[in-house]
């Protein structure tokens, strides 16, 4: 038996914590089990039978055979390249309604997609004869301004659907999001819907605004409001140096409104995806794990526990996997969301299929957490295998998960609040 | 010895091996003699050389 190196131990007070990275697993450990745990460490001694049990669950010990690094890399390789599912990133317009000063999309072609389009959609659904599940997401622009084609789009995919599993979600600035429109959308299937708001009122409304200029926190948050209760709502609040002092208000904003139990909400770095950042206002990872702490303190303040230990997914997202295409409103498709609408970007067309263009291969054949000597030897390797591929390959960078900060701290919070 | 967050769940069905590594036309797990499953489960994979 070993220890194994996904393992980050702290102590408070008499009792001894282990966090497994790559099970997600946070076993306690009390004075009398600590002591064992330490015997356990320092002499190799697993004589503890409960011990031992208790920590295999976690795979915070393992037969000494086992490569965990090995195993990373075939759940990895494996989830990547499942084609059981396919997963479909749909904008039916890139118009938007809004004028963010930091969208990546910034641009782009802004145009909507008409019936051919829709037809190969379908015809591309079709084509993948291996899938049990198929996963949706609507984005944009601004989806909402084509609920039109939403609407038509997922009938013709629910009348194809046969045995496939099927769920939807959807990402949307808010602004159109009212009672009607959410039954709509879970008439529609659709499971969950992201809504973003930046800060309170004088803040959200400085940088989400209309195209005309005019603010729109009012409307999304009466539309939260409205629809909070029919559908699942998502709160992401981006934030970089500009904005942070004002997230604890709207926490509070959230309470006096009454919104704070009724949606989920989580904070998001501001991601320099097209030198957006263009006065260095985007936090580090670092940074932003210091950020994520004192947003975790103000909720459990107010009795929301807006954290979680993350899973580890192993580095697992669509650009690097095999089924999953994001699809333009003219049908090219992309691996990631931030290349959306770009054509030199793409890896083929629904009309014409996927190329198999060097571009693909690279996304495919991405492999950070093994090719990355401080990666592979990491011990949150299991979480972010590497981190946003779009960063490495585009930047040069590493985006680190922010739980390889603040992991202790996170530790501590569940600690407290248990 | 408490849980304060339990280990992530096994879900045999979720995860199949078969077209990275099955050398066996049957579709069985190579490295195992599990038999009836024609899926490595996560519990086997994560501990391959068992």
């Amino acid at each position: 038996m070993k220890l194994s190196k996904y393992n980050r131990i702290q102590y408070i007070g008499d009792d001894t914590i282990i966090y497994n990275t790559a099970t997600s697993g946070v076993l306690m450990l009390d004075k009398k089990y600590s002591e064992e745990f330490r015997k356990l460490q320092e002499f190799n001694n697993f004589s503890n039978e409960k011990l031992v049990t208790e920590l295999k669950k976690a795979q915070i010990v393992l037969d000494d055979s086992v490569d965990e690094v090995k195993n990373v890399q075939l759940s990895n390789l494996v989830n990547r390249f499942d084609s059981t599912r396919l997963s479909l990133t749909i904008a039916p317009t890139l118009e938007c309604n809004f004028a963010c000063p930091y969208c990546y999309e910034e641009g782009v072609r802004y145009n909507d997609m008409d019936s051919s389009i829709q037809d190969g959609i379908i015809d591309f659904i079709k084509d993948h004869k291996t899938i049990s599940r198929l996963s949706v997401c609507w984005y944009g622009g601004e989806p909402l301004l084509k609920l039109d084609i939403i609407r038509n789009l997922t009938n013709r995919i629910l009348e194809n659907l046969g045995d496939l599993n099927y769920s939807a979600a959807i990402v949307t600035n808010g602004y159109l999001l009212n009672k009607d429109v959410a039954l709509e959308l879970k008439e529609l299937k659709i499971n969950s819907v992201q809504v973003t708001i930046d800060g309170v009122k004088e803040i959200h409304n400085l940088r989400r605004k209309l195209v005309s200029g005019e603010g729109t926190f009012d409307t999304i948050i009466n539309n939260l409001k409205e629809c909070c209760e029919i559908i699942p709502i998502v709160v992401r609040i981006n934030v970089d140096r500009t904005n942070i002092a004002g997230v604890n208000s709207l926490v509070e904003f959230f309470e006096e409104s009454g919104l704070l139990n009724k949606i989920k909400f989580y904070l998001a770095p501001v991601d320099d995806m097209n030198s957006s950042c263009k006065n260095k206002n985007c936090f580090d990872m670092k940074e932003f794990s210091e950020e994520e702490i004192n947003f975790y303190q103000s909720c459990l303040k107010r009795g929301v526990r807006s954290f979680q230990i993350p899973k580890s997914y192993f580095g697992i997202c669509g650009a690097v996997s095999l089924n999953s295409y994001v699809i333009d409103p003219k049908g090219d498709l992309y691996k990631c969301w931030d290349e959306i609408g770009r054509y030199e970007s793409s890896v083929g067309n629904v009309l014409t299929g996927v190329e198999s263009n060097s571009r693909l291969a690279d996304w495919l054949l991405h492999n950070p957490g093994m090719e990355n000597e401080e990666c592979r030897e990491c011990d949150v390797l299991p979480i972010c295998y590497g981190g946003c591929a779009y960063h490495i390959m585009k930047k040069g960078d590493h985006k680190c998960s922010s739980i390889r900060f603040n992991s202790e701290k996170v530790v501590e919070l569940l600690y407290n609040d248990r | 010895m408490e849980w304060l967050n339990k280990p992530e769940t096994i879900k045999p069905e979720t995860t199949c091996l078969i077209r990275v590594c099955s050398t066996r036309d049957d579709g069985a797990c190579p490295r195992h003699s599990c038999g009836i499953q024609a899926c490595l489960t996560k519990a086997c994979y994560m501990n391959f050389s068992n």
